[in-house]
């Protein structure tokens, strides 16, 4: 039988990455301070190294590699919370990093990547501008994950070239336009000894799903207190039942994720599918739960002085993250139906 | 989280195996023709399948929901037929007196239902008493040792075909809304009860609507199930009997839909001339089916996996909600794909029956509309709405 329910061993580390979030880096550290950009690396980063000490990036990875050794269950599980508070996305880098750092035998650098001190920025390749991309998190990082769906390595930041800060939709962003070195990166993981990408899909579509429940419930929160025409704005159907579809939507991805993560620790034959299904369901409830989530706010909705706009941005960074909801569509066509 | 195929699943999934590729009929023939449907109940009684979910002590074969589950996927490699007519006694009637129904009730009743030898039809909705179920008007005064029934019931599926329906009436003029129904056995051969049967618009294959009307009809108090005036919470008793793996078989059936749609998107698309554009688009829905049917299976494991341990889940009105939307995408699609065809309504198989057919999934036994109240209210903990005057 197919068992789709964490065990309460599993949720423990994913328990553990939530209540010191929730302490530590709550999501209103997002709020504007007077005129300054906050910069969610700099945020974030103070924390690193701590999260780095309680083994928050090497969840998944085996323990004689320096890991935590536990699976990618736990992992996923705790890439939800990471959404949830909009952690910096180079924890991605950091995550992944480590994973590709120790399948290309450079012990040397896992350590400092699982401890946060040796930061990992992300690499977002230009497909209309070859060549190029945009380093996302990454100015103070001396190295950047970047994959593609023949494997997953690591640039050194040092040969990057033509370096130019851009401004990004999301603020919270550090974010620049790139020259990739000609020569392919330096350590790099080909697929097939580690699917590497597959789980980066995975993992980004767990963060869309906590995403997606941040919203949810930021909505759910705004309905209960907000008053119009003398009762709480939920109570009428044409918002409660946006509402309604938010948490289906939410419960549907998550659910798919579940169901992706199972296929993903046993390695099944239809793993590519369900993890390209997750990844697809959950892009699309995110960004539809962040804007409905704008919605239900009315006019703070479109203001920066509440986070749904953080919420949207990020979704659709994650979508370009990785495989994107276009390619996504084309490769899961291209599978064989599941078995039954 | 893990998957493991125990000894015992993986004889039962052969038993089932076997068994049906045996029994099923060999040419399809269509639900809702009551000899089909009944004929069918016989033949899994016979062979030891009839009510797979039910207790054993009352006759059922009691299969936990992951047996149930095998059970489904086996009777959907084979195209086993549906329920059909025999839905209501099965999944609602029948449990209802298992939970709630007397001695002498269940001895009559349920052997009954499982040799396929009675049909059942609710008698809920009414013209005015819709979503608002519990405003039902359709009255039952007592006469000595008998309730004398007047009114009407409406949208009763396969009215015309059962003998024996689960009718709510309001049994205490005086008592508030939710208090004075009761639940009562009533007997559809009973003198002054005419059924008028309601046309749907999936046209010629679709005749088991119909509209009910009572008039002095006479049911022994002995029938009412549960005690008189607690009908409502007789009635809620099995609304969750399902727990969500009522659907299951339909769920599995739409993949397959789904799955035969994408060829058929792709065979006509190598013929049509349409351009990429309008292929991209196409394509663009299949591959989404594809990502929502995929979640509404992992949906129902986790319901199941959830059931398992003990905490039975809260979310059947999603999946009920989510499934019935990503059915009329579904059938939507296939309508687009076919271009003018769509038109000809060939057969009862045919894709556009399916598209006319799935209307009523965001209706029937509770709209979207009310699903999505119930998971705002219940599950969310949102405000209920303004109350009506």
């Amino acid at each position: 039988m197919i068992h789709l329910q964490p065990t309460p061993d599993q949720e423990e580390a994913a328990e553990a990455v939530a209540s010191f979030l929730q302490a530590e880096m709550p999501i209103e550290r997002l709020r504007p301070r007077g005129r300054e950009l906050p910069l969610i690396r700099h945020r974030d980063q103070a924390k690193w190294a701590e999260m780095g000490a309680l083994g928050f990036f090497g969840l998944g990875l085996e323990e004689d590699l320096g890991g935590v050794g536990l699976g990618v269950v736990e992992e996923t599980l705790a890439f939800r919370e990471f959404g949830r508070y909009l952690v910096a996305p180079r924890v991605l880098g950091s995550v992944l990093g480590a994973r590709v750092a120790a399948r290309a035998g450079r012990a040397d650098l896992v350590e400092g990547i699982l401890a946060g001190t040796v930061p990992v920025g992300l690499l977002l390749t230009l497909e209309d501008e070859p060549g190029t991309a945009y380093l996302v998190d990454g100015a103070d990082a001396e190295w950047a994950l970047t994959w593609n769906a023949g494997g997953a390595g690591l640039v050194d930041t040092a040969k990057l070239s033509d370096i130019e800060a851009r401004e990004s939709i999301d603020s919270t962003l550090e974010f620049a336009h790139v020259r990739l070195p000609a020569s392919e990166p330096e350590i790099w993981v080909t697929a097939d000894v580690d699917p590497i990408p597959r789980r980066g899909d995975l993992l980004c579509a767990a963060m869309l799903v906590g995403l997606s429940e941040g919203t949810r419930d930021d909505s759910v929160e705004f309905a209960k207190m907000r008053k119009q025409f003398n009762q709480p704005i939920g109570s009428f159907q044409a918002v409660k039942h946006r509402c309604a579809d938010m948490a289906t939507r939410a419960a549907a991805a998550w659910a798919q994720i579940l169901f992706a993560v199972l296929a993903e620790k046993e390695r099944t034959e239809d793993v590519v599918f369900q993890v390209t299904a997750a990844k697809l369901i959950a892009t699309d409830t995110a960004i539809r739960n962040a804007q409905a989530n704008i919605q239900n706010h009315g006019a703070t909705g479109f203001t920066s002085e509440v986070e749904a706009h953080h919420f949207l941005k990020r979704s659709h960074l994650l979508d370009q993250v990785g495989t994107n909801q276009r390619r996504l569509r084309d490769r899961l066509l291209e599978q064989p139906a599941p078995p039954a | 989280m893990r998957i493991e195929i125990s000894d015992e699943e993986r004889e039962f999934r052969a038993e089932a195996r076997d068994w049906l590729e045996a029994h099923v009929p060999k040419v399809h023939r269509r639900a809702y023709v009551r000899q089909h449907d009944t004929e069918w109940q016989r033949t899994l009684y016979d062979g030891g399948w009839a009510g797979i979910n039910w207790p054993k002590e009352h006759g059922g074969r009691g299969l936990p929901p992951d047996q149930l589950l095998i059970w489904y996927e086996e009777c959907a490699r084979v195209h086993a037929p549906h329920w059909g007519c025999m839905a209501t006694a099965l999944m609602h009637a029948g449990p209802t007196l298992i939970v709630r129904g007397t001695e002498e009730q269940r001895a009559y009743h349920l052997p009954r239902i499982l040799k396929g030898e009675s049909v059942w039809c609710q008698g809920w909705s009414e013209p005015g008493a819709g979503s608002d179920l519990a405003s039902l008007t359709t009255r039952g005064d007592i006469d000595g040792d008998h309730l004398v029934v007047n009114g009407s019931k409406i949208w009763t599926s396969s009215g015309h075909l059962a003998d024996w329906q689960e009718l709510l009436i309001r049994t205490d003029q005086n008592a508030t809304k939710q208090k004075g129904i009761s639940w009562v056995i009533c007997d559809m051969h009973s003198p002054g009860i005419e059924v008028r049967a309601i046309p749907t618009m999936s046209g010629p294959f679709d005749s088991h609507f119909a509209q009910v009307f009572y008039n002095d009809v006479r049911i022994p108090l002995t029938n009412v199930v549960g005690g008189l005036n607690n009908g409502w919470d007789v009635a809620a008793a099995t609304l969750g009997f399902e727990r969500g793996t009522g659907f299951i078989p339909e769920q599995l059936h739409q993949v397959e839909v789904l799955e035969d749609l994408i060829k058929l998107a792709l065979e006509r698309h190598k013929r049509s001339g349409y351009s990429h554009l309008d292929e991209g688009d196409i394509m663009y829905r299949l591959a989404t089916l594809r990502a929502e049917f995929a979640a509404i299976r992992a949906l129902t494991y986790q319901s199941i996996s959830r059931d398992r341990n003990g905490t039975p889940g809260s979310e059947s009105s999603m999946i009920r909600l989510y499934f019935s939307e990503t059915l009329q995408r579904l059938t939507r699609v296939a309508i687009d794909v076919l271009g003018p065809r769509m038109m000809e309504l060939s057969d009862d198989r045919g894709w556009t029956y399916g598209y006319l057919r799935a209307f009523p999934a965001t209706i029937a036994a509770g709209t979207s509309d009310i699903q999505r109240n119930i998971i705002g209210e219940r599950i969310l903990g949102l405000p209920r709405g303004p109350k009506p005057q």
